[in-house]
């Protein structure tokens, strides 16, 4: 087990060391220049670009950064005078969190029931309810689903508020536009997961010994046929993540997704850099934790490798 | 008991009948034909099936017999709602949404088709080569599929995007490849990896069956199937991203249009006209539904573990 | 003439028939299949793979899933005079486990992966409020122990993937046992594991049988197995049972050419060496379409027109030995079975 852990954490540490420096050498590709759009002298100018470090070599700038890093700063924004990286994500991400937990909630919870129910009443008119509700879910993207929950929701029908990110009432809409998506995909998998337990020799093995169906469902086939979703855990964290993206600004959450989008057309280097780092490092951490996890509800791996 | 009288010539020894003895009664299929019958069965599937080919053939031929451009403005026209002359309406510029959609069309299935494509052969070539001889190459061919796999390749593919510096079809695919291709390979490592234990190739090798007719003959078989419906599935995953991106503004810009473009130009124009965000929305979602019923339906018709029942 | 053995018979099977809807057609697994169980004896059940046997046996604890299995109309399965084919599922219940228990053929498949040992053989007696926790472990320790498992305290904790494959046909054992039933049905128990540990696995039934008085009814594919353990023996072939007798009028005085055939294809210790093992040719019939008449005539060397039009009737043997072939017509050439085919050159190799 502990062998177990520790490769899982060895490989994330080289994915994030892969994943800063390309990130850090395809941000330095960017075209643009933050400081084109300011009619500044060449002179301010070069004296900015030194500033932030910009006239060095590619390289040198790369180990500054790395050292930097390590020292847990993320660097000065370009655009925003005076503001670190640091600072916005400390500002954002409480915002990008708040709503991917509670999208997560949303679609873990209702997905893994969905899919229980489809999986139970197979062949019924419920399970094809549930199963139109996995395949649509699936099939909307969430940035379609968001402006059509805005609009029905918001705008129409004028039930919930149509943005912001202030009261409850005001979480919902977004939250299911994130999640909707997930739940979809859980939904789906938790269905062919059950099925598939159910035509195993150890559900039959458990109807000899006479214990209710009820109990033959709970701990025999439920119990085993969440662990594959477990697994997805990890993805769908960053579907969440993407999901906050175009969601953020569609519903005016002052997120980080919202930022990164906004960084990229304004060319700001170090915003760009900080928060894809910060998300890499955000979801690989999420899929180690996951896997590790995954190690412990799953008897089977603990004494493989 | 009740003796019944039977004529004695009933009785004479006729011996074993070769001809039935390994006889069976069940319609024997290949594996094209049985697929094929299952489809064709599969109503939801084949429906998505003629669907896609609408699709198609309307994103090949609608725009060349449409009256209008696809970047044609007109002011008057502006936010019309649909009529005999615009069918779905027009733009918040006055463009007729139908010929925007199927010119959108053309772009969105071909990235789609294009990146589930070569992401499929790229991948399938690395991890078939990995998984079939195994060894060191396998070793690092995982390790560094392990390394890349935990990175998020939204975030990577719009780095991309935004350091080619380019927009347009062509970068898209690009972008999508860098990062798409990891996935493929490593389920098709697994894949590999599980047939190769299996006896029937182990066989093939201890009778001499040099690697590449191993390979032909007995993965590929068992394998094609099974990347027909992975690809299938990974088409409305291909055109979602493209419209991600789109709408983000990373994908394809004005006036080239795509079915991104076109339902982020008309998310910005809900309130006023909202036909411009559901007719799109409609064509995105009814093009996803499809490629995935089909491909649930492939799926069915090529496990062999649901050959020959219901 | 079984009249007066009626009374003491713990299973019955009058006319069970079994059949699976599937896509092709309906299948008839199971066709027409009688036979009773005493306390305390071993039946078994042998034939080909596909002949019925593992379904016939799933049928008397209602194990197959029903649809798209189906009962036949006359089928009759009585367990100490009750019916159980038309049980509800909460009435089969107190059946399973407690009544009769049942062991797997793949004991790799047959446990819960993620569910501890202990837990599995406690499950039988889940709802049981008379018996108190430490009782439960108790017995499970204590049924452990008895079908030869060391440090059964410690296995008790441990998962599936951490026992060895006949230690977990061990488990199986024991699961099927702890709830003391009166009747075990064994399915290939010994199929998937090792020759040394099959050997062991036998023994370990046979001493249950002794120890606990129980009938066990074993199903296999082996006859050497049933020349080991059964008191009777029933060959299946085709869905139905095609000759029945006790162990030794089944191997000395065969009547039946499938059974001859299933014989002379198992190597013995004392064979010559010039004596060929003879396989069966063909296999065993399709059962979307069963022949007409007797299931085996289109492989059987001795087979007769009417073997093709009508299905034997049951001739007497003995009181015990019934063999269902027109051979034991009076109008039927004589066959001797005994040696027959081991006399026999194998020409179709």
């Amino acid at each position: 087990m502990a062998k177990y852990i520790l490769k899982r954490i060895v490989i994330s540490l080289a994915t994030l060391l892969v994943l800063i420096t390309a990130v850090f050498f395809l941000v330095r590709l960017m075209p643009g220049d933050p400081f084109a759009s300011e009619k500044m002298p060449p002179d301010v100018k070069a004296n900015l670009e030194a500033y932030y470090g910009l006239d060095k070599p590619m390289i040198v700038q790369y180990f500054t950064y790395m050292g930097q890093l390590l020292k847990g700063n993320m660097g000065y924004s370009m655009v925003y005078s005076n503001k670190t990286v640091n600072d916005i994500v400390a500002s954002t991400f409480p915002y990008s969190a708040d709503l991917g937990i509670r999208a997560l909630c949303f679609a873990v919870f209702f997905g893994i029931t969905l899919g229980i129910v489809a999986a139970l009443r197979r062949g019924k008119p419920l399970d094809y309810g549930c199963i139109l509700i996995a395949i649509v879910g699936t099939s909307v993207p969430d940035f379609i689903m968001g402006s059509l929950l805005q609009y029905f929701f918001g705008v129409q029908w004028k039930i919930l508020p149509v943005a912001q990110y202030t009261t409850w009432k005001h979480t919902i809409l977004p939250a299911i536009a994130v999640g909707f998506y997930s739940l979809a995909s859980i939904s789906r998998y938790m269905r062919t997961s059950m099925l598939e337990v159910i035509s195993q020799d150890y559900i039959k093995t458990a109807k000899s010994k006479g214990i209710s169906n009820f109990r033959i469902t709970w701990k025999h086939q439920i119990r085993n046929a969440i662990m594959p979703v477990v697994t997805m855990m990890g993805p769908l964290v960053a579907s969440v993540l993407t999901g906050t993206f175009v969601i953020e600004a569609m519903y005016v959450v002052p997120g980080m997704g919202k930022y990164y989008v906004e960084s990229i057309s304004t060319y700001d280097y170090t915003i760009v850099l900080g928060i894809t780092v910060f998300y890499g490092a955000f979801l690989v951490i999420c899929n180690t934790i996951v896997d590790i996890l995954y190690g412990f509800i799953d008897p089977r791996i603990k004494i493989a490798k | 008991m009740s003796e019944q009288v039977i004529s004695k010539e009933k009785f004479a020894v006729v011996g074993k009948s070769k001809e039935n003895m390994e006889s069976i009664s069940r319609p024997t299929l290949t594996f094209w034909q049985e697929a094929w019958r299952r489809i064709k069965k599969n109503r939801i599937a084949f429906f998505s099936l003629m669907l896609i080919l609408l699709y198609v053939l309307l994103a090949i031929f609608a725009p060349m017999f449409s009256q209008y451009g696809h970047a044609e403005i007109s002011a008057e026209l502006r936010n019309t709602l649909p009529s005999a002359q615009h069918w779905l309406g027009c733009d918040h510029l006055g463009r007729d949404i139908w010929t925007r959609i199927w010119m959108g069309a053309r772009v969105s299935l071909t990235i789609g088709l294009a990146a589930a494509v070569i992401n499929l052969c790229i991948g399938a070539l690395i991890g078939g080569i990995s998984g079939y001889y195994g060894g060191k190459l396998d070793m690092f061919i995982m390790r560094l599929i392990d390394v890349l796999y935990g990175i998020p390749s939204l975030i990577i593919t719009i780095l991309v995007m935004v350091a080619l510096n380019k927009t347009g079809m062509i970068t898209l695919i690009i972008a999508m490849v860098i990062v798409g291709w990891i996935g493929v390979a490593r389920m098709a490592r697994g894949q590999v990896l599980q047939l190769k234990e299996q006896d029937f190739v182990a066989a093939a090798k201890v009778m001499g069956v040099p690697d590449f007719q191993i390979i032909v003959k007995h993965l590929l078989p068992n394998l094609i199937g099974y990347f027909i419906t992975s690809m299938t599935m990974a088409i409305p995953g291909a055109i979602f991203q493209e419209a991600f991106l789109s709408y983000i503004g990373l994908g394809i810009t004005p006036p080239d249009c795509s079915w991104g473009v076109i339902a982020k130009e008309g998310i910005a124009m809900m309130r006023v006209a909202p036909h411009e965000v559901i007719v799109p929305a409609f064509f995105i979602c009814t093009t996803m539904l499809a490629f995935n019923l089909l491909g649930d339906g492939l799926r069915d018709a090529f496990d062999p573990k649901l050959r020959g029942t219901e | 003439m079984e009249n007066m053995e009626k009374t003491e018979n713990l299973l019955e099977l009058n006319h069970v028939t079994f059949s699976f809807r599937t896509y092709g057609g309906v299948v008839q697994s199971v066709r027409d299949v009688s036979f009773n169980i005493k306390p305390g004896e071993i039946v078994g059940i042998v034939g080909e793979s596909g002949c019925g046997k593992s379904v016939t046996s799933q049928c008397i604890l209602k194990l197959n899933p029903e649809p798209p299995g189906f009962f036949g109309p006359d089928s009759s399965i009585k367990y100490k005079g009750e019916e159980i084919v038309t049980m509800s599922d909460k009435e089969m219940r107190k059946i399973r486990g407690k009544e009769i228990g049942f062991i797997f053929q793949d004991p790799m498949t047959s446990l819960n992966p993620t569910m501890k040992v202990g837990a599995q053989i406690e499950e039988i007696f889940v709802g049981d409020k008379s018996i108190s926790k430490a009782e439960k472990k108790r017995r499970a320790i204590e049924i452990l122990e008895l079908v030869g498992i060391n440090e059964a305290e410690r296995r008790y904790n441990q998962y599936p993937h951490e026992l060895s494959g006949g230690m977990k046909q061990r488990v199986m054992i024991a699961i099927a046992l702890v709830g003391r039933p009166s009747i075990v049905i064994a399915d290939e128990p010994t199929t998937s594991l090792d020759v040394t540990i099959e050997a062991q696995i036998l023994d370990l039934l046979k001493e249950l049988r002794e120890k606990l008085g129980i009938s066990i009814i074993l199903i296999t594919h082996d006859l050497g197995v049933i020349a080991k353990l059964c008191d009777r023996v029933l060959v299946m072939y085709g869905g139905k049972i095609i000759e029945r007798g006790d162990v030794g009028e089944i191997f000395y005085d065969t009547k039946h050419p499938y059974t001859n055939g299933l014989l002379n294809s198992i190597a013995r210790l004392s064979s010559s060496k010039d004596q060929k093992l003879t396989p069966i040719e063909g296999t065993p019939p399709d059962l979307f379409s069963p022949p007409v008449g007797c299931p085996f005539a289109a492989r059987c060397e001795h087979c007769m027109v009417i073997c093709k039009e009508q299905m034997p009737p049951e001739y007497v043997v003995t009181d015990t030995h019934k063999s269902y072939c027109w051979l034991m017509h009076p109008d039927a050439p004589k066959v001797d079975l005994k040696y027959h085919a081991a006399k026999e050159e194998v020409t179709n190799g």
